[in-house]
């Protein structure tokens, strides 16, 4: 059984950190968030969230919290995710990669302009 | 019943999969079938969680590190299991899934259940008596036969002595008695369930009882959080004076208002804040976007609020007073509009309002008169149904029910409200494309004046 390595991270990974940038969140409103950083092309099943969640875990990029900071968010039947500091620069790094593909990307002429 | 479909496919998934997350898993599908409701929607969750269910198996689940201490010199033993299962069985599971989740999707039509209560202003009705010391733990009522046979008949207790038609009531109450007593509560373990369901079996009798779809009946809620035991004490003018503030400074919850290109104004409105403090700016507001060709008035992130800051918006939209209906009876709210305003050109300019299932109550009472009024498209998710428009009782600690009490006033529109149903948009899309939808709703709209 191969084991899902997180280097570069894999976009469901990637969407995951990005997703937990800002908030600690549960398994759904991470899908929601993710649906919704994606303009609602990605979608992530149960399997694909929590398999990457848990590579995410083994990493050391997400650890889980008992609850939020913030308590009246908090939901006591959900289990909730925090980015850590190793999270945030794997994420950075692999915004940095992509950011290196786009500019290779444009100087082919393949994409135009300066936003995509 | 629903989690008893949902484990029965999470066991196509690999078993330290669902050892690992299978309770998270079967709440993020339950998630999404209560947000996900209709028949594009629901066979979307299908292909979803099939395609999902593939990439699981194929891909196979990597379990996380062993969690046992290590002690230096003593034997240690774990257990290896075969992770993907046999190829047959994956076939007939997926085989067995898809019938599952087509019948699924077709059938079952849940109701999101909101954390907090409607409204806590009384809290008068019958309650459990001794309740309170013994639900502390947020499962207790459910998981305790005896709990429940009790919270049934306050529930049932409550319909009798309160719901504006006796008979009614009485008739509601018999029918949850005799469910109980046929123990079809007994196998609901998790408390949130039983409160589904109990609203499930209000709204089926109530349908044989002949009153019409959306009207308000009764709504039990279970609250994660201990509900409060009174109403909260009365504001004094440094509270007043403090929430002002910080509505203003928050710019009364608009959140966004600009002016499209092809002059399509757009305008994020998340919540209808206290009129008595913000009519100065939503009147300006509103004056911003006066010179527009259509209007987007965006109400996705929209939770409610106050009626009369939604009545002052639906003002502008009209020649001339107009009644909106207000299911609440001695509602603080006019019945019509201050229509016309001076100085207004947005009566005869098309609007669209943006929904999503977060959409609800007093935002749900502006969509739902726009739409009865044929004044505006509405785009995007079906409303959340929450018309809070009863009387909110606590009966212990984690469980409470709004209970319709005086008889709503005359409704001269064909559908007579929106509570569980929700308001259906004209235009079916997602939140995430129900912009971009308006947008060229408008612009096409605009492009024509």
């Amino acid at each position: 059984m191969p084991k899902q390595k997180l280097n570069p991270l894999p976009a469901a990974a990637f969407q995951i950190l990005m997703s937990l940038a800002d908030d600690d969140l549960h398994g759904y409103e991470i899908m929601r968030r993710v649906e919704e950083q994606t303009d609602g092309r990605t979608r992530i099943g149960p399997g694909t969230l929590y398999s990457s969640i848990q590579a995410l875990l083994d990493a050391g990029f997400v650890a889980e919290v008992a609850s939020r900071s913030d308590e009246d968010l908090n939901d006591e039947r959900r289990r909730y995710y925090r980015m850590t500091a190793a999270g945030r620069k794997a994420a950075r790094d692999e915004a940095e990669r992509l950011a290196d593909v786009l500019r290779v990307a444009r100087a082919k002429k393949i994409l135009r302009g300066e936003y995509v | 019943m629903f989690e008893r479909f949902c484990a029965l496919l999470l066991r196509i998934y690999p078993a330290e999969f669902r050892r690992a997350y299978g309770r998270e898993a079967v709440q993020l599908i339950r998630d999404r079938a209560c947000h996900e409701r209709g028949f594009f929607l629901r066979v979307r969750l299908l292909m979803d969680l099939t395609i999902d269910l593939f990439a699981t198996s194929l891909h196979g689940w990597q379990p996380g590190k062993p969690l046992l201490a290590r002690i230096d010199g003593a034997p240690r033993f774990d257990i290896i299991e075969v992770h993907r299962p046999r190829s047959e069985a994956l076939a007939a599971g997926m085989l067995t899934s898809i019938l599952i989740f087509a019948s699924f999707t077709l059938l079952f039509q849940p109701k999101a259940l909101p954390n907090a209560p409607a409204q806590l202003g009384k809290g008068s009705g019958p309650g459990i008596p001794g309740a309170d010391s013994h639900d502390s733990a947020q499962q207790a009522v459910a998981t305790d036969p005896e709990a429940h046979h009790k919270l049934i008949a306050a529930i049932a207790a409550n319909l009798k002595q309160l719901y504006v038609d006796r008979a009614i009531g009485q008739r509601l109450a018999d029918a949850l008695l005799a469910y109980d007593k046929n123990g079809e509560y007994e196998s609901l373990d998790m408390a949130a369930d039983l409160a589904a369901r109990i609203n499930k079996d209000i709204q089926t009798t109530s349908r044989a009882l002949g009153i019409p779809r959306g009207v308000f009946i009764a709504d039990v809620v279970y609250s994660a959080r201990p509900l409060p035991t009174g109403p909260p004490p009365p504001m004094t003018a440094e509270m007043r004076e403090r929430s002002r503030a910080a509505l203003l400074q928050q710019n009364c919850l608009f959140e966004t208002i600009e002016t499209l290109p092809h002059n399509v104004g757009y305008m994020k409105l998340n919540g209808f804040a206290d009129a008595t403090s913000c009519q100065e700016t939503t009147s300006r507001a509103m004056a911003s976007v006066n010179n527009v060709d259509a209007l987007i008035v965006d109400l996705r992130d929209n939770g409610g609020g106050f009626g009369d800051t939604a009545l002052q918006i639906a003002g502008y939209l009209f020649d001339r007073p107009t009644y909106l209906y207000d299911p609440r009876r001695n509602s603080p709210v006019p019945a019509r509009t201050a229509s016309p305003i001076s100085g207004n050109k947005l009566v005869d300019k098309p609007v669209y309002v943006l929904t999503s299932s977060r959409t609800q109550s007093a935002a749900e009472y502006f969509v739902y008169n726009l739409k009865m009024l044929k004044r505006a498209t509405i785009v995007g998710e079906t409303t959340a149904g929450h018309q809070h428009s009863g009387a909110f009782h606590r009966i212990t600690d984690h469980f409470g029910m709004g209970i319709q009490e005086a008889a709503p006033p005359d409704n001269p529109f064909p559908v007579k409200g929106w509570e569980v149903i929700g308001i259906e948009p004209d235009v079916k899309v997602s939140r995430t494309e129900a912009f971009d939808a308006a947008r060229k709703l408008a612009e096409s709209q605009a492009r024509r004046r």
